[in-house]
């Protein structure tokens, strides 16, 4: 995913900061909150998206 | 392989001691005998109480503050306003699920050019008593220019409506606007092609809705201590759901290393996610650097409503296309949010959810963040999913009438389910929204017959749930038992599960297990408790570091015995020789193996430092039995039955009490609560005898029941359960009042004025 973000930062220079400031990535069907280490597989499915909160702690 | 590396469900082919079962509630004894010490409960020797100086104006130039007067009386050691704090440049940080900008956070915690909102604080004062902390602030003089305001969030789009910030032009929109406005934010989710399953379509739905701002309603106001020494050192003592948070905020705003802030979490009387940002803490650290003495602040209700929370209010256009055998083939929505004085409104979340329970091909959600003379929001409960759900689960009501298909039935046509593309990106994995669905349509409850002026609505809702980064310490007593350290604050029960998880994987009673919430110089980082994440993530965690104990309790017996390491398994509590062929040894217990650990390589820890992932997102339906009285318009809910997905419910009781009093805040959202500004935009009604929140006598016993859908990616199968109950609620309420009365009515709250003055239309009054 390292690679993928670095290279999509220097296709698309604005979407670098976004990037930089921390985004959740969905691999296939999981989400990751940092996803910079993940291996993605040559038919993988990755969807960047904002990162995810709540506002009710529990459980 | 290690136990410890494979993390995922796996079915268990034992019947769970534990899991699965009611144990007592670890913080149970302190909670009901008073024990509990909560933020304001903390004294410390030579303690000063502070108080804050809150804006009487919705907007207003600060020209000059003069605190000389304050200063000047007997028993005031310190007096702060804009000036005790340095500037903070324009940088997006991570506060829970929001980013946030923390040039607006220090303008938020004390205002600088200018008041933005009614409440909004100007200058602190700590005193030896709180009495005469008060009686400074009436001393400290404000020149204020006041400036025209806007509350109301369509009235704050208008072109020419009062501006907040003259700086501020709205971002993801294309050309960048020339000209600054109240409108942060433009964004857009989309999937396939709306306008062709629009034309596709042979029934169309198209309606507006509104709804106003709630408060999240937390029992215990925000409260906090903090202390700083001569040596630059700081601590501070907080209610919060995330004192690693606080710590950094705190570290920020007042301009001091994190390592010389040491927070520690009190007990937390509630939050839901209106404590996820902080309020009084610099205030209090900044105090205590002033005068030397540990300051103590803690908000009055009237406080925490004029200036802390709420969620946004909002206007919401939605249009749903269909076919006549009920197929969806089109959803459309155009949300926009009032994100209070400064940016960062949950309509991002709100538009990701708006179609996430369904599986359609074409989906274009549209959001407007808006800026208001208004407290900045905060987040509330699955912040945004249910303001964009009453909108949309409103909708597919009217569109279930008009078909003349059954709400549940029309919803398990087209529920999301494993494959399911949602608009918002991501392929679902195994999710339980069909299975609530038919929870809700073969539960008893939905097959009761209704009287005169009852009605029964239907809606369902969705919350993602998140993980995050999670730091867990297990440490092996030497009697074997464990003390588990952990750091996010437990406003649930989340100990108690978390230990019941730990009690599983070792094999002893959860009562060996001490669970503790460490201060943040006793663990590395976590993430708020916040986003359904705490039992999800750091009992995920948990297990880790308990099959990392595990791992070095087979080493020590390894070691003892003289055999491989592979040749001992953990069972029920023991180390035991994997077969005969491993020798014949008798078992090695828990206690055994801690007993001698100082002759077999010292004390035993387990500890995990981890990002989480792999939340399992979660599906609602509910459904509510409602009856209004057509003399007064007033709705009593005569019965209400959740149904959620939990993955795994670790402890039952504490899933149906999430389902319960999730239910309950989205009753009292759609029946009455609303703040009320008078033409000056002062807050009128602050304070819960006038801000109606529900209360036992107005509630049904609400019915939960629990849905079971493992997460994989959780050992036992965890989702989070905090959030998603409440999205459905107040659509369903709206629903029930249409079926009870056949009047439909898009803006909450469904107060008796406005009922009634429907059905007073209705009837030609």
């Amino acid at each position: 995913m390292r690679y993928l973000f670095r290279t999509l930062a220097e296709l698309y220079p604005d979407l670098g900061p976004h990037l930089e400031q921390g985004i959740a990535v969905a691999i296939d069907d999981v989400i990751y909150s940092n996803a910079w280490l993940e291996p993605l597989e040559p038919d993988s499915e990755a969807y960047i998206l904002p990162q995810i909160g709540g506002g009710k702690s529990a459980a | 392989m290690s136990a410890a590396e494979d993390l995922g469900y796996q079915e268990k082919t034992h019947e769970l001691k534990w899991v699965g079962k009611n144990v007592t509630r670890t913080d149970g004894v302190d909670k009901v005998t008073g024990r509990a010490q909560f933020g304001a409960d903390l004294i410390m020797p030579g303690m000063l109480f502070g108080a804050v100086l809150r804006s009487p104006h919705a907007h207003a130039k600060i020209n000059g503050i003069d605190t000389s007067k304050a200063e000047a009386l007997k028993g005031v050691k310190a007096v702060i306003c804009r000036d005790d704090f340095a500037d903070q440049p324009s940088e997006m940080i991570q506060v829970g699920e929001l980013s946030v900008n923390i040039r607006d956070v220090i303008r938020n915690v004390m205002a600088r050019e200018k008041a933005m909102y009614d409440g909004h604080a100007i200058a602190a004062v700590a005193a030896t008593t709180a009495a005469i902390a008060r009686k400074a602030l009436k001393l400290i003089e404000v020149d204020y220019e006041v400036l025209p305001h806007v509350i109301d969030v369509e009235e704050a789009m208008k072109p020419d409506a009062p501006l907040l910030n003259e700086d501020m032009f709205t971002d993801g929109v294309d050309p960048k606007p020339d000209k600054p406005s109240n409108i942060a934010k433009r964004l857009e989710i989309k999937l396939g092609d709306v306008e062709a399953g629009f034309a596709d379509a042979d029934v169309v739905i198209e309606r507006e809705y509104r709804t106003r701002p709630v408060h999240q309603g937390y029992i215990e106001p925000h409260a906090c201590v903090a202390s700083y020494t001569e040596d630059g050192q700081g601590e501070v003592w907080a209610s919060t759901p995330g004192h690693f948070l606080v710590r950094a905020i705190t570290a920020r705003l007042c301009g001091m290393d994190v390592s010389k802030v040491k927070a520690t979490a009190s007990e937390i009387g509630g939050g839901f996610g209106g404590k996820n940002i902080v309020y009084l803490e610099p205030l209090a650290m900044a105090l205590s650097r002033k005068c030397g003495r540990p300051v103590k602040m803690a908000m009055h209700r009237n406080e925490v409503f004029r200036a802390t929370g709420p969620t946004s209010g909002s206007h919401m256009k939605v249009k749903i296309g269909a076919k006549r055998d009920g197929k969806i083939t089109a959803g459309w929505a155009e949300l926009m949010f009032q994100a209070g004085a400064f940016p960062g409104s949950p309509v991002f979340p709100a538009a990701m959810c708006a179609y996430a329970c369904y599986d359609l091909e074409n989906v274009l959600v549209i959001g407007w963040d808006v800026i208001a003379n208004r407290p900045k929001t905060t987040a509330y409960r699955a912040p945004g999913a249910q303001i964009s759900a009453f909108a949309v689960e409103s909708a597919m009501d009217e569109l279930a009438r008009e078909l003349g298909i059954d709400p549940i039935d029309l919803r398990l046509m087209n529920a999301a389910k494993e494959g399911t593309k949602a608009a918002y990106g991501p392929t679902f994995g195994p999710v339980g929204q069909v299975e609530s669905l038919e929870a809700i349509k073969n539960h008893p409850n939905y097959k009761i017959p209704l009287g005169p002026n009852q009605g029964r609505g239907v809606a369902s809702g969705f919350w993602f749930n998140i993980g995050g980064e999670t730091s867990v310490t297990m440490n092996v007593n030497d009697d074997g038992t464990i003390a588990l350290t952990l750091g996010n604050p437990d406003l649930s029960g989340t100990r108690t599960s978390i230990s019941v998880m730990a009690a599983e994987e070792l094999g002893i009673e959860p009562d060996r297990i001490r669970p503790t919430i460490g201060d943040t110089t006793s663990l590395g980082f976590n993430f708020i408790s916040a986003g359904s994440r705490t039992t999800f993530a750091v009992g995920k965690a948990t297990v880790e570091a308990s099959r990392v104990v595990i791992d070095e309790f087979r080493a020590r017996a390894a070691a003892t015995w003289d055999i491989p390491v592979e040749a001992v398994v953990w069972e029920d509590g023991h180390a035991r020789p994997a077969s005969s062929n491993a020798g014949d040894f008798e078992p090695l217990s828990l206690e055994d193996i801690a007993r001698e650990a100082k002759k077999t390589g010292g004390p035993i820890a387990g500890h995990v430092e981890t990002n989480v992932s792999g939340a399992g997102p979660s599906f609602a339906t509910e459904a509510v039995d409602i009856e209004v009285d057509p003399e007064t318009g007033h709705i009593k809910v005569l019965r209400f039955t959740a149904a959620q997905d939990a993955g795994k419910a670790i402890q039952p009781n504490f899933v149906e009490g999430q389902y319960q009093g999730a239910a309950v805040q989205g009753i009292g959202w759609a029946l009455n609560e609303e703040y009320i500004y008078d033409d000056k935009g002062r807050l009128e009604n602050p304070g819960f005898l006038d801000y109606r929140m529900p209360v036992a006598s107005d509630l049904p016993m609400i019915d939960a029941v629990i849905v079971e859908v493992p997460n994989p990616n959780h050992p036992y199968g965890v989702r989070g359960i905090g959030e998603t109950s409440i999205v459905p609620v107040m659509a369903a309420m709206a629903n029930a009042l249409e079926d009870a009365t056949d009047v439909r009515i898009n803006e909450l709250p469904l107060s008796p004025p406005r009922v009634l003055k429907a059905l007073n239309e209705k009837n030609g009054g």
